[in-house]
């Protein structure tokens, strides 16, 4: 009994037999959740082949320019080698996003004959795509939280219908032995317990003398980082309470487990349970001591501009049944950095370029809003993005495509997380005009002579739904 | 536990360290009175406060939340005729000659008699809340900026999303209704005093008990649900950088409900932003005094009550001082004794020194019955094989020095560490009172030594009584004594081989007899109280305790005069 368990959700070996039957290869990633003795499936997401251009620059160049077909769309591979290790990880990449706390890539499938997955070739390969799956779905964490390295990789055979499951440590030092693992489908459905909470975020920063232009999005990641290392340090209350981290989240989970085993009964079999998960909420409390950013050294100084971001994240995590109050935790914080990051990696990717540098004055960004989806017969919510613009059916797509769900419209709650409003930037004394006259002694004259504009640029890339947009605040000359 | 029950004739309470500040003053003035209404009716004076002065912020931000005003007081030449006050006000006035205290009740003005509050007392009524927080206070270098910046953390503070934690516990308080977010064991239950949440709060002390709370923002306090944007502002701009360590001292009536709490560390809080701001402002105009701030708040034997006050972390001590001169002319303090410096900070409670302080404190009186008069404020107790050094059997009157500058280290006068042997061996070379062979060497010094290296390392004169038998320190009782009234500082004493340090004495000028209250540095055990006190490590000795066939050098020193 060495090797790890893996509890995959009943439908899944319906779904398993359903690939293998159909005999053409597939890869894609597993979906679910690292528990400290035993590991979650939730979800197979077959990767797509990507248009032209969806893949970020960096990811484009690892693509070797040849085969593509008349309709700018990539080869579609037929065994392990042929695989792009850039396509699923740039796959990875928009997963991630999609996923609430608590839930991560946790491994590869692929479907395909045991020829094919036998060979030394793809068996390398097959490391070298979980590598790269593992640097992305980290790279988001900004270094707040560990990824597990042990991943999962789930064979399906197309001849023998057969499902193996193995696990492989891709981190740097491991030497990279599969272990064989267990694969067991939990009859019933695994029982989840749902973390709600919201933060408001409210962060301000006085760029130094000297700095050196730099892209927007690294600009802003260099201040995002700070934030995300103090929020480690947050107390996280759960429904109001501080317990000890080793407690479990559901002071009942262990009665009821011992409470089975005590009169023998097993799982019962048939119908699946479909009580709704648990729901806890969690409040995020912090310091607020200035954070470690680097920026202007300390009394009276240059500084070359300022930045602020506000606004209330909307989070959303998902913890199995046995989940300690640090699992629920640390859940919670995985998902608030992600969420922060995956918005800000959104917005800069669908600005066609950055805003001109000649525009002196305060411009606002508006990255896109947290949308939540339901359904599409998983037992936990998912999570989508959507631009200033954007609706509900464009979270449905992405589901579809990136994914393989079909969540109807009005299973996505675009509620939680409402658009983005200018003023919250704008009001503050800091955030202000400073000198202008918005902060003047006479008020009413300032509305007058200062003819503020705000001017909207968006533009819209139709195909995948994406769309950007920046308010700028432009005081024409007097 | 006079205090609880008192009758209705008994209203005023006047701070023992007021009423002597009061009876020390010569030319006339007024001012207000600053302290608390009991719900029982009850007026504690704790602090006073001039009219005058040249602070350039409100005097009351010096005093700790939630002092109020209750009345005023006034020194006059002779008059105490009836002043005017306004309902549930209390007048006291200094004729020179009584203290004269009246109270309005009713609409009617009367004197009444006060009954004196002493720190035991408050002890009794009061725990000490210290709040920790820590601000970005960064601003445009404009005056209005800086006012922007602080109203906007105020409504922060003031906002439900302001928590406090309690150190070491789950308790966790919310500025909003119901005050509690989180309460170990007490199921959100606001409903309990203070006084019985806080552990230990409850025995008799001699000094205030201090709890610490950390200051923490809630961000899952929802306002608004608007999603994340970010304005970015490419203007240059000349700001103000300054990050504020701040620390809120709040007085916790022990009978306050948990649930009204946090209201008061808010206003403890917002107190401090205020007085940053006044600094703020000033660093706008004098780059000397940029930098970052923190709270030094003090609480100074002559005071009685917490100080608050913020100064710029790189600013010594000399540049504020003008500062500290306003803040003295406005609580009405001794203009020769350091009180509000940043050597009188309030110690930091997490910094665990090894060094116990004042273990004079509990012990049982002497025999004597005489009039004891010990040191005033605070001094640590040095002895033999601290900080891991074994200087047994020689190092005795190193520790004895080290005691005496302790206490100017606690006092205020200096913020130079406690000198190491090797670095009081160093001086004495230095300024060639002993060979260079005397370094590194395990050699005894005396009271002399001692002297020269409080007045070469610390600017500190000393006085020295000389006595060519122990028998004769039985003699020296008044002068002793006389020490301990007006200088308060504790005395090396060197005989035969031994060095000791005198803290205090007991003399009965009837009967002549006397007691000595020892520290002992040969003292080679651990930092237990309890051993300490009851082995005599720190005791009454009487006058046999003197080897009479030695002579005895004391040194005695003499406080600076300055503020």
């Amino acid at each position: 009994m060495m090797g790890r368990t893996v509890i995959a959700e009943e439908s899944l070996q319906e779904r398993l037999t359903a690939l293998a039957k159909v005999g053409t290869f597939q890869i894609g990633l597993l979906i679910g959740q690292n528990a400290r003795d035993r590991d979650y499936l939730v979800h197979l997401a077959p990767t797509p082949i990507p248009d032209e251009g969806d893949l970020s620059s960096e990811e484009e160049d690892a693509v070797p320019h040849s085969p593509k077909t008349e309709h700018g769309k990539s080869k579609v591979p037929e065994s392990i080698p042929k695989v792009v290790d850039a396509i699923v990880a740039q796959h990875t990449r928009q997963v991630v996003r999609m996923l609430p706390g608590g839930l991560d890539v946790i491994g590869l499938f692929v479907v395909t004959p045991q020829s094919d997955y036998d060979t030394s070739q793809s068996q390398s390969k097959i490391r070298s795509i979980l590598g790269a799956v593992h640097r992305t779905a980290a790279k988001i964490l900004l270094e707040t939280a560990e990824l597990r390295s042990e991943k999962i990789i789930l064979h399906v055979c197309t001849q023998t219908f057969k499902c193996t499951v193995k696990t492989v440590d891709v981190s740097p030092t491991a030497v990279g032995i599969q272990n064989s693992a267990e694969l067991r489908f939990h009859r019933g459905g695994v029982k989840w317990q749902q973390i709600s909470y919201s933060y408001n975020i409210n962060l301000n920063f006085w760029l130094p003398k000297d700095k050196s232009p730099q892209s927007l999005y690294k600009m802003i990641l260099s201040l995002i980082k700070p934030w995300a290392q103090s929020v480690t340090k947050s107390l996280i209350l759960i429904d109001s309470e501080l317990q000890n981290s080793y407690d479990f989240l559901d002071p009942y989970a262990e009665e009821k487990q011992t409470k089975k085993k005590g009169t023998g009964s097993s799982v019962r079999g048939g119908m699946a349970d479909l009580s709704p998960p648990k729901v806890f909420t969690a409040e995020i409390l912090d310091s607020g001591a200035p954070l470690a950013v680097e920026g202007p050294g300390s009394g009276l100084e240059e500084s070359s501009g300022n930045v602020r971001l506000a606004g209330t994240v909307a989070g959303l995590a998902f913890v199995h049944s046995k989940a300690t109050v640090g699992e629920a935790r640390s859940s919670v914080l995985v998902d608030l950095v992600r969420s922060v990051v995956a918005r800000w990696e959104m917005h800069c990717d669908s600005l066609v370029e950055e805003p001109p540098s000649h525009l002196v004055g305060p411009i606002i960004h508006e990255p896109p809003r947290r949308v939540f989806l339901e359904g599409g017969g998983l037992p936990v919510s998912l999570c989508d993005y959507l631009f200033p613009g954007d609706n509900t059916t464009d979270a449905c797509q992405s589901a579809k495509e990136l994914l393989g769900l079909t969540v109807r419209s009005e299973h996505v709650d675009d509620t939680l997380e409402t658009l983005a409003d200018a003023t919250e930037v704008m009001d503050s004394g800091e955030g202000g005009v400073g000198e202008g006259p918005r902060l003047g002694s006479d008020r009413s004259s300032a509305s007058s002579t200062c003819p503020v504009s705000y001017i909207l640029l968006a533009s819209g890339v139709a195909a995948l739904g994406i769309a950007f947009s920046y308010v700028t605040l432009q005081s024409s000359k007097a | 536990m006079a205090l609880f029950h008192v009758n209705m004739e008994k209203r005023a309470f006047l701070l023992s360290q007021l009423i002597q500040r009061l009876q020390r003053q010569k030319e006339p003035r007024e001012g207000q009175l600053f302290g608390f209404r009991t719900d029982d009716g009850r007026l504690l004076a704790i602090a006073l406060c001039t009219d005058y002065g040249n602070l350039k912020h409100d005097k009351s931000l010096l005093l700790p939340a939630p002092l109020t005003p209750i009345g005023k007081f006034e020194v006059t030449k002779g008059d105490h005729s009836k002043p005017e006050l306004e309902e549930n006000e209390i007048a006291v006035i200094w004729d020179q000659e009584d203290l004269h205290v009246y109270v309005s009740e009713d609409q009617q003005i009367s004197t009444t008699c006060f009954t004196t509050l002493s720190e035991e007392d408050l002890s009794e009524l009061f725990v000490v809340a210290r709040v920790n927080f820590s601000l970005d206070l960064t601003s445009r270098d404009t005056v209005v900026s800086i006012s922007n910046t602080i109203q906007t953390l105020v409504e922060q503070l003031e906002s439900p999303s302001t928590c406090f934690r309690l150190q070491d516990s789950t308790l966790i308080l919310q500025n909003k209704d119901g005050g509690v977010l989180s309460l170990e064991n007490q199921g959100g239950k606001g409903n309990v005093d203070i006084g019985s949440v806080i552990k230990g709060a409850k025995k008799k002390k001699a000094s205030l008990h201090t709890v610490n709370f950390q200051m923490l923002q809630n961000r899952s306090t929802v306002t608004c649900r608007n999603a994340p944007v970010v304005r970015i502002d490419n203007r240059k701009s000349g700001i103000l950088s300054t990050h504020f360590k701040g620390e809120a001292i709040v007085y916790l009536q022990k009978s306050c409900k948990v649930s009204k709490v946090a209201a008061l560390l808010v206003q403890g809080v917002i107190q401090q932003l205020h007085l940053a701001e006044c600094w703020l402002e000033r660093q706008l105009n004098d780059k000397k005094l940029c930098g970052n701030l923190t709270s030094y708040n003090s609480l100074h034997f002559l005071s009685g009550h917490v100080v608050n006050v913020i100064y710029p972390e790189n600013s010594d001590d000399k540049n504020l001082e003008p500062y500290r001169k306003d803040v003295h002319e406005a609580l009405m303090f001794p203009m020769n004794q350091p009180m509000v410096r940043k050597g009188n900070r309030l110690p930091i409670i997490e910094a665990k020194s090894n060094v116990l302080k004042n273990t004079h404190i509990g012990l049982k009186p002497s025999s004597v019955y005489g009039e004891i008069s010990v040191v005033k404020g605070i001094y640590g107790y040095h002895h033999y094989m601290q900080d891991n050094f074994n200087d047994n059997k020689w190092g005795c009157a190193y520790r004895s020095l080290q005691t005496l500058v302790s206490w100017f280290r606690f006092q205020g006068y200096t913020e130079k560490p406690i000198p190491t042997h090797s670095e009081i061996q160093k001086c004495l070379v230095d300024i060639g009172d002993k060979p260079s062979s005397f370094l590194d060497s395990r050699q005894w010094i005396g009271s002399t030594e001692v002297g020269f290296v409080l007045d070469n390392m610390y600017n500190i004169t000393s006085k020295f009584i000389f006595v060519s038998s122990g028998a004769d320190l039985a003699e020296k009782g008044r002068e002793l004594a006389f020490h301990f009234q007006t200088q308060g500082t504790p005395i090396m004493i060197g005989g035969g081989v031994l060095a000791h340090t005198i803290i205090g004495v007991d003399y009965n000028t009837e009967s002549g007899d006397i007691s000595f209250l020892i520290l002992d540095p040969h003292y080679t055990g651990s930092e237990d109280l309890s051993t300490i006190q009851n082995k005599g490590w720190c005791g009454w000795k009487g006058p046999e305790f003197w080897d009479p066939k030695a002579y005895y050098n004391l040194c005695l020193p003499q406080r600076p005069l300055c503020i």
